[in-house]
């Protein structure tokens, strides 16, 4: 007989030993652990739904504004055709619903700021162009390009956020300068007000904040119309980029913000006197500044023109989803139908402009001052990324800005490196 | 057949058997306890690893189940990727510095912290700490509070108490970032291979300091260190150094948090990442990145293990630098010290250090810590 054999509670004679009961919680706990991975929550805080009928389950990034996962809410307690569970998506938004709708599971109805071509073509998304097609002229025009590809519209789009600069208007008036047209005009004003407290112009701590808006001012855009090479390349692309150096080397820049320029912060705390910046700032910065004003990104170079970038989020309906046509119910419902909703999301909360024509004319909020200038930039100077540009396209582009603006590289040369490897991706 | 021949029958049989005894119902619990891991390291290393290198000979963009096979255009992609090659550069930039400053401050630190008479484990733990912090609070840190460009950022004010311009591209210039990226990786890390360094120093005999004190070596001088302490941390110093390497090449947290997509600070993970996990969702290349990634790693890690000899025997080691050995290292019996060399030029033989050490009472020579004792190796064997 061995050792073992004698022991008491061994599996022999029936009873659980010590080692036993180890092995069982061994397995139990790998169990729970292997049950707590299937899980589908990780980052996601269902604040509940409304409704009966099917549920649905309605994926939201975390906006910084105070109320708003409130007001997404109150939204769906409207809504009787299905039990829609909104789950208010926190930490990085984009891979954490690329990975859902990849992996098809959790997400019905989704918001996006970056409808990719890549993903269309997948069956990611649902063509909604049967929902767009009857109202697509009630929306701005600018905000169809990004939810546009060959024709299929992919996305209802929910708000509009024009980029454009914010400036201080005491400092201009002061200083007897008018809000710049040209980039020439923008150089020279924020030279004159660079000062030893203050910096003239914020461009981001990377000074590359505005480098997109300014493919467009300088007379080019980010792809040509056939959408089979990038059309960046232009003289006055390069002349602004070297612009931007000439203010680097003579310290006309504000850098190292603690935070960056799509938080009004820095310069609402006076650190430069004109800065890069979205339209959601403008409640936080007239709350602080009472001589905030706003102007369009300038002309560069002889072919400019003045642009405003229109950033926008857009919602759509998984690929994957199981209820497709209750998704596209909803969504029609809430970001066609419910003008108080979309009126309410805009402009309670941040400021955004919504992107049905009709609602924003009714919007108090954009008939006067710098909500009506910031309307008026959207409608008549507003540019959209196109869905087209995709990462390996964009990445040389982007490097070459990089390259330009922080190791003083010949912008022109980089630039035309940068424009035979995007033409590359294209054709790879 | 009697019973004592029964049991010298059995006898051969039970001594054939070399292994640990085996204990009755272990093996249910073996594979109690083995199966939940397995099933782990199956689903989450194993099976994604193949999946991987799957996807790698795949157009894969937004899909882990691709159609298209493309043999390796993947692979042959990487090989002209102007951006890849960059960020291997960039690596190979931060691992010069980051590896040798880790190496001689962990290894300080461990030498200065294991001489305290008291406190010792007070100094160790305060070392220690900033290992549990996270690089993406470290970097939240060092962004907006040591190395923000304003006037108020600490070090910029540090730099002004020391009459210094202040700096406001930390992290939108070069060679600032340089600075930024590798003190916090160095804050983090720092500690936890001070530990091993003094685990290390621990384990050295406290004979081998003696004998070196009887052979002439002041306690706690500078030839002390290099000829016993450094010597006997050769184990500990090449595992570090591999260690190091490893990290250095998956350092990710703080570029990505400190400088973003700059193609300038871009480690090859971050490139990685952005291909397959950012708006690419390029799969097949990510994964052949990962590969290619690895197999650098792996050879890296065998040739320094290779070259500075770790896990291997002196022997071995001593074949390898044979050459540089035979360079530096003065003929048998001969002094290690720096010969007198007379007005001919002839080198005249000083006598050996043991009979040094016997003619010459230790603690009255003011000179003792400039002679050399016999070889620490040979007393540690």
């Amino acid at each position: 007989m061995t050792r073992n054999a004698a022991l008491p509670g061994s599996p022999r004679t029936g009873r659980l030993s010590r080692r036993s009961a180890l092995g069982l919680g061994g397995v139990a706990l790998a169990g729970g652990a292997l049950a707590a991975c299937g899980g589908n929550t990780g980052g996601l805080t269902d604040t509940g739904g409304g409704g009966g009928g099917e549920t649905l389950s309605q994926w939201y990034h975390q906006y910084g504004e105070d109320g708003t996962q409130e007001a997404v809410k109150k939204y769906v307690e409207g809504y009787d055709k299905a039990t829609v569970n909104v789950n208010w998506v926190t930490g990085d938004y984009a891979a954490r619903l690329s990975t859902a709708l990849l992996s098809g599971g959790g997400v019905d109805v989704f918001e996006n700021n970056g409808i990719a071509v890549d993903q269309a073509q997948q069956g990611r998304y649902v063509d909604l162009t049967d929902v767009m097609e009857p109202v697509k002229d009630q929306f701005n025009e600018a905000s169809l390009g990004p939810v546009t590809i060959d024709g299929k519209i992919w996305g209802i789009p929910m708000i509009l956020d024009p980029q454009h600069f914010y400036y201080r208007k005491s400092l201009f008036e002061k200083a007897g300068i008018e809000p710049p047209e040209t980039w020439d005009d923008l150089v020279a004003a924020a030279t004159e007000l660079t000062t030893s407290d203050q910096k003239g112009l914020f461009l981001g701590n990377n000074f590359d904040a505005n480098s997109w808006a300014m493919v467009w001012a300088a007379g080019g855009s980010p792809m040509n119309e056939a959408k089979d090479a990038v059309a960046y390349n232009t003289p006055g692309y390069a002349e602004g980029l070297g612009a931007v150096q000439t203010m680097i080397e003579d310290g006309v820049l504000l850098t190292g913000a603690p935070s960056d320029w799509a938080d009004p912060a820095a310069f609402a705390a006076g650190l430069s006197a004109i800065t890069w910046g979205g339209c959601w700032a403008l409640p936080a910065l007239e709350s602080q500044l009472d001589d905030i004003g706003v102007f369009p990104h300038p002309a560069v170079g002889a072919e400019g023109r003045q642009v405003a970038f229109m950033g926008s989020w857009n919602e759509q309906v998984a690929g994957n989803s199981e209820k497709i046509d209750a998704a596209k119910e909803f969504a029609k419902w809430l970001w066609i139908d419910q003008t108080e909703s979309q009126t309410d999301w805009a402009l309670s909360y941040g400021f955004h402009i919504p992107p049905i024509t009709a609602v924003a004319e009714q919007a108090e909020a954009l008939k006067e001052g710098n909500g009506l200038e910031i309307a008026t930039m959207a409608k008549d100077m507003g540019v959209t990324g196109p869905p087209e540009w995709t990462g390996d396209i964009s990445t040389p582009h982007s490097d070459a800005v990089s390259n330009i603006l922080k190791n003083g590289a010949d912008p022109a040369e980089e630039l035309a490196k940068a424009e035979e490897a995007s033409n590359r991706a294209i054709g790879s | 057949m009697s019973a004592s021949t029964e049991v010298r029958a059995a006898a051969p049989t039970r001594a054939a058997r070399t292994g640990p005894t085996r204990i009755k119902g272990s093996g249910l619990a073996f594979w109690l306890f083995f199966t939940p891991f397995l099933v782990g390291l199956l689903v989450f290393t194993i099976l994604p690893l193949i999946w991987g290198g799957t996807l790698s000979l795949f157009e894969a963009r937004g899909t882990v189940l691709p159609t298209k096979f493309i043999g390796l255009d993947n692979f042959r992609g990487f090989l002209v990727d102007t951006a890849f090659l960059q960020s291997l550069r960039t690596f190979i930039v931060f691992a010069l510095f980051i590896v040798p400053v880790t190496m001689a401050s962990s290894l300080g630190l461990a030498v200065l912290v294991n001489g305290l008479p008291r406190f010792q484990m007070f100094f160790r733990s305060v070392f220690f700490l900033p290992t549990a912090c996270s690089y993406v609070v470290a970097c939240v840190v060092w962004r907006l509070s040591l190395f923000n460009g304003l006037e108020s950022g600490v070090v910029n004010q540090v730099l002004g108490v020391l009459g210094m311009d202040s700096v406001s591209a930390w992290l939108s210039a070069s060679p600032y970032w340089w600075i930024v990226l590798v003190s916090v990786r160095l804050w983090l890390q720092v500690g936890f291979y001070m530990l091993l360094f003094l685990a290390g120093l621990q384990a050295i005999p406290t004979q081998l300091y003696e004998a070196a004190a009887v052979d002439g070596l002041s306690p706690g001088g500078f030839r002390m260190f290099r000829l016993i302490t450094l010597p006997q941390l050769r184990t500990t110093s090449a595992a570090v150094l591999l260690l190091l390497l490893i990290a250095a090449f998956q350092a990710f947290d703080e570029f990505y948090n400190l400088t973003g997509n700059n193609p300038e600070t871009r480690p090859p993970l971050v490139y990685l990442y952005n291909i397959a996990l950012g708006p690419q969702q390029d799969f097949g290349r990510g994964s052949a990145g990962a590969l290619v990634l690895t197999a650098i790693m792996v050879i890296a890690g065998l040739l320094q293990t290779w070259l500075v000899g770790f896990g291997s025997d002196d022997d071995r080691r001593g074949g390898r630098f044979g050459f540089l050995r035979r360079l530096f290292r003065r003929p048998a019996g001969a002094p290690q010290e720096p010969a007198v060399v007379g007005a001919a030029g002839a080198a005249t033989t000083a006598p050996s250090t043991a009979d040094l050490s016997a003619a010459v009472p230790v603690s009255a020579d003011p000179s003792a810590d400039e002679r050399t004792p016999s070889d620490p190796q040979e007393g540690a064997r």
